[in-house]
């Protein structure tokens, strides 16, 4: 769908912004950008609807290369949400989602449709809001209108710079939770800019992770978890770590243990990880296994310990386990 | 004049309504063609300057520099190279707007939020969609404030285009300082005021309407404008469009005197020959009407030996003898000018020393020699020309050996108001001004013969003459033939009794026989 070949910046002071970096994005999904600030995520966004021109390699969208498309074809089929949202103060919120569809001159009756669509679709009634300037809408509410603005012309790709970092933190989990559902319905491609870890690995099915211009990793966010590249992406993922990987022995109840009752085959080791335990109860005809450290007993841990355990950690779960 | 009472100026107002409306239109029409070519100027200006960055504030700074010059001397400065009337008077109006405008078009499409530009480019707008769809109608109400503030600055600033001939309700206002009449300034003054509040009305109500995506009202208001400029004159156009009768123009100062002098060089002109005159009277000062003779711009005016020799040869006056005066300044201005002064008119409108007649009598004062007993006692009020001439205060000075305890300088208008008031005791005066008659003035005699002869006589471009060899004859019709007490009178007539100066002109002539009704 989207696809970065050998691609580098290099802007005017001679500061290479973005370095060498390759990746194809999939259609249908949302691919995030992250990086510590100034590591050009955004730039390498803004080079996808050549807001920003590459200066090395070639960018293709559906394997044309962007720069032999007409500049305006090529924005108009890409949905483009900023961080500062970026609402038209003079327009209606009608007349802001309108811009796209009427630039590729869509009949009045289709996009008056159109907009009434979409912001059912985030959840503002049309009749309330179709004619309202932005400044009589929260922030949140803004930014749903900068996404539906982005959505309006039907475009098969959105990109988003930041989108959420300027609202509150509740408006801001409101739209994560909103975009997550909408791009299951829509199946739009999404790339999605951010540097908030805990949003990347809550919306990307891929992310990519970015440092000084050049890729770091890229990957699903298990596999990040699972497999850092290195001591930074580490360190950039946090001291999170992949709750299949934990210590059985971190899963036992707090009380005292009660005498076992466990035959030996059940027994496993506090140093075994809730996957290996989890593969054992698999295999055993018990509901729950008993964990012991060395020779001493420590307690049980079943299915429902592990349940509750994943329950407690389902934020990092996102992207599916390699289960 | 005190104003003593609301009532006058109405009267005033019913009687000059033929006046005030023709001045009203003349501000209007010059008025919206300069403000139109303002924006047309400015307002593209100011987006390409804004699109480009490069050169903006050179660009703006000098507009700015166009602004710093005082707006008499603006139109002054553009005589020689553009004449008198209206032309000159629209070029400066504009160069008046030009930096309100530009400079809010500029910062106004500066001021656009960067994010809303690369939120528009990212939706795939081009160049002059943004500025159309997003840059214009964010800016819009600043470029409005700019235009509104050029507007304003145009229609105050067109009151002064009289001084060169561009009419409009300056002509009021001149016209008033000039007879000290406040209600003639009035009648000029509130037009005007009301005029630059009924544009800001329009066009704030414009600048309303025009909130939104929509550039609409805007346009509909600089058509309507477009309209009201180019139709009557198109008209004009089509309905004289046979008139082919040969044409000279012949001007005067700003007065009474003047208009009524070149009215009956009209009335005789006509009378004996095909050529049609259009006259230009109250074109501003004399150097004015000098520059516009010389470009051609009018083929003759009305002007004073004493002046030309003084102020344009740039002479001392040899002799104190009239005829001996008229023949260095006809030679002086034939050999420097090429402009041909014909025979004077014989009564003389010289400087004179003028105090109240209750004040003569009670000081028995008859000549300026009689004011030295008394100079530590008396305030005098002059003219700032007067206080400046060698032939002035200063010539009094050192003749007379005369130093007022105080003098004040003033406007020819208000120095009489100073005089009725008792703030002075002296001015200074022109021998055949209206006023002399109206507050009883006394001229006191010029025993030391300080005052050069200033005798009025037609000056015309030497071209003119030679094409039409016959105004010469027809003029010096009138040499020698007016004295100092009939051109009061007629100046009274009109200055006072506000006669028309064709009629006073016409009556005259026809009294003196030169007139055949």
């Amino acid at each position: 769908m989207i696809e970065f070949a050998n691609v580098s910046k290099v802007f005017n002071g001679g500061t290479k912004a973005v370095n060498d970096v390759s990746f194809k994005v999939k259609e249908g999904e949302i691919f995030v950008l992250i990086g510590p600030s100034g590591c050009g995520k955004t730039t390498t966004l803004k080079m996808i609807n050549r807001l920003i021109d590459s200066s090395e390699g070639t960018i293709r969208v559906h394997n044309e290369n962007i720069q032999d498309m007409n500049i305006k074809k090529l924005r108009w089929n890409i949905g483009y949400v900023l961080q500062q949202i970026a609402l038209f103060p003079h327009m209606t919120i009608k007349e802001n989602i309108a811009v796209v569809p009427e630039l590729i001159k869509w009949p009045q009756e289709k996009i008056d449709k159109r907009v009434d669509e979409l912001l059912e679709m985030v959840g503002l009634d049309p009749g309330t809001y179709r004619d309202r300037k932005p400044d009589e809408l929260s922030g949140g509410q803004q930014q749903r209108i900068g996404v539906v603005r982005a959505l309006a012309g039907d475009p098969d790709i959105i990109l988003m710079d930041e989108p959420f970092s300027a609202l509150d933190p509740i408006s801001r989990e409101q739209l994560q939770e909103d975009i997550k559902k909408l791009q299951e319905e829509i199946k739009k491609t999404v790339v999605f800019v951010t540097h908030d870890i805990e949003e990347a690995l809550k919306l990307g099915h891929h992310i990519c992770l970015m440092k000084d211009g050049k890729v770091v990793q890229i990957g699903a966010p298990a596999e990040l978890l699972e497999n850092p590249a290195d001591e930074f992406v580490k360190e950039f993922l946090g001291d999170r770590k992949d709750p299949w990987a934990e210590k059985v022995s971190s899963l036992l109840p707090d009380e005292a243990p009660a005498e076992h009752t466990h035959t030996p085959a059940s027994k496993v080791s506090s140093e075994a990880t809730v996957r290996e335990a989890l593969e054992q109860l698999k295999h055993s005809s018990e509901n729950s296994l008993a964990v012991y450290e060395g020779e001493t007993y420590k307690g049980d841990v079943g299915y429902k310990e592990i349940t509750l355990y994943l329950e407690r950690n389902q934020s990092t779960l996102k992207g599916g386990s390699s289960l | 004049m005190i104003v003593s009472g609301i009532q006058p100026f109405f009267q005033l107002f019913q009687q000059r309504q033929d006046l005030l409306i023709t001045a009203l239109w003349e501000h209007v029409h010059m008025s919206l063609i300069s403000l139109l070519f303002a924006v047309f100027i400015a307002v593209p200006l100011g987006i390409l300057l804004a699109h480009y960055r490069k050169g903006a504030e050179p660009v703006i700074g000098t507009t700015a520099v166009l602004q710093t010059i005082p707006s008499l001397a603006l139109l002054g400065f553009l005589i020689p190279f553009l004449g008198i009337g209206t032309t000159p008077a629209i070029v400066a109006l504009t160069a008046y707007a030009l930096m309100p405008i530009l400079r809010n078009t500029y910062t106004g499409l500066k001021a656009v939020d960067p994010a809303l530009m690369e939120a528009s480019r990212g939706m795939g707008m081009g160049t002059l969609q943004q500025l159309h769809k997003i840059q214009l109608p964010l800016a819009m109400p600043t470029i409005m404030a700019g235009i509104r503030t050029g507007m304003v600055l145009i229609v105050g600033t067109a009151t002064l285009a009289a001084l060169i001939g561009a009419g409009g309700l300056g002509d009021l206002i001149m016209l008033g300082i000039n007879r000290s009449n406040n209600y003639y300034i009035l009648l000029g003054a509130i037009p005007a005021a009301a005029l630059a509040l009924l544009f800001d009305a329009v066009l704030r109500i414009t600048e309303k309407k025009s909130q939104g995506s929509t550039l609409m009202p805007v346009f509909v208001v600089i058509g309507a404008a477009l309209l009201l400029v180019v139709v009557p004159p198109v008209l004009n156009a089509v309905g004289s469009g046979d008139d082919e009768a040969e044409e000279i123009v012949i001007a005067g100062k700003l007065g009474a005197e003047p208009e009524i002098i070149i009215n009956m060089y009209k009335l005789l002109i006509e009378q004996d020959t095909d050529l049609q005159v259009t006259l230009e009277p109250g074109i501003g000062t004399t150097d004015v009407a000098f520059q516009a003779v010389r470009t051609g711009d009018i083929d003759g005016y009305f002007e004073f030996t004493g002046t030309a020799i003084a102020d344009l040869l740039g002479e001392t006056v040899e002799s104190n003898d009239e005829r001996a005066a008229f023949e260095q300044a006809r030679d002086g201005m034939y050999e420097e000018f090429n402009l041909v002064f014909l025979e004077p008119l014989g009564y003389q409108n010289t400087y004179a020393i003028a105090v109240t007649e209750e004040m003569a009598e009670e000081l028995n004062l008859e000549t300026i020699s009689d004011l030295q007993e008394y100079e530590n006692d008396l305030t005098a009020a002059f003219t700032v020309e007067f206080t400046d001439r060698a032939d002035g205060y200063p010539g009094i000075q050192e003749t007379y050996g005369i130093d007022f305890a105080e003098v004040q300088t003033m406007d020819p208008g208000l120095r009489l108001g100073a005089l009725v008031s008792g703030d002075a005791e002296v001015i200074d005066a022109y021998s055949t001004d209206a006023y002399m008659r109206e507050y009883n003035l006394v001229a006191l005699e010029d025993d030391e013969n300080l005052f050069p002869p200033f005798n009025g006589a037609p000056l015309f471009r030497e071209e003119v003459i030679a094409e039409y060899p016959e105004i010469e004859e027809i003029l010096n019709q009138l040499a020698g033939k007016i004295t100092e007490e009939e051109m009061q009178d007629m100046n009274y007539q009109v200055d006072e009794e506000d006669a028309n100066a064709s009629d006073v002109a016409r009556e005259y002539l026809t009294n003196e026989g030169l007139l055949t009704e």
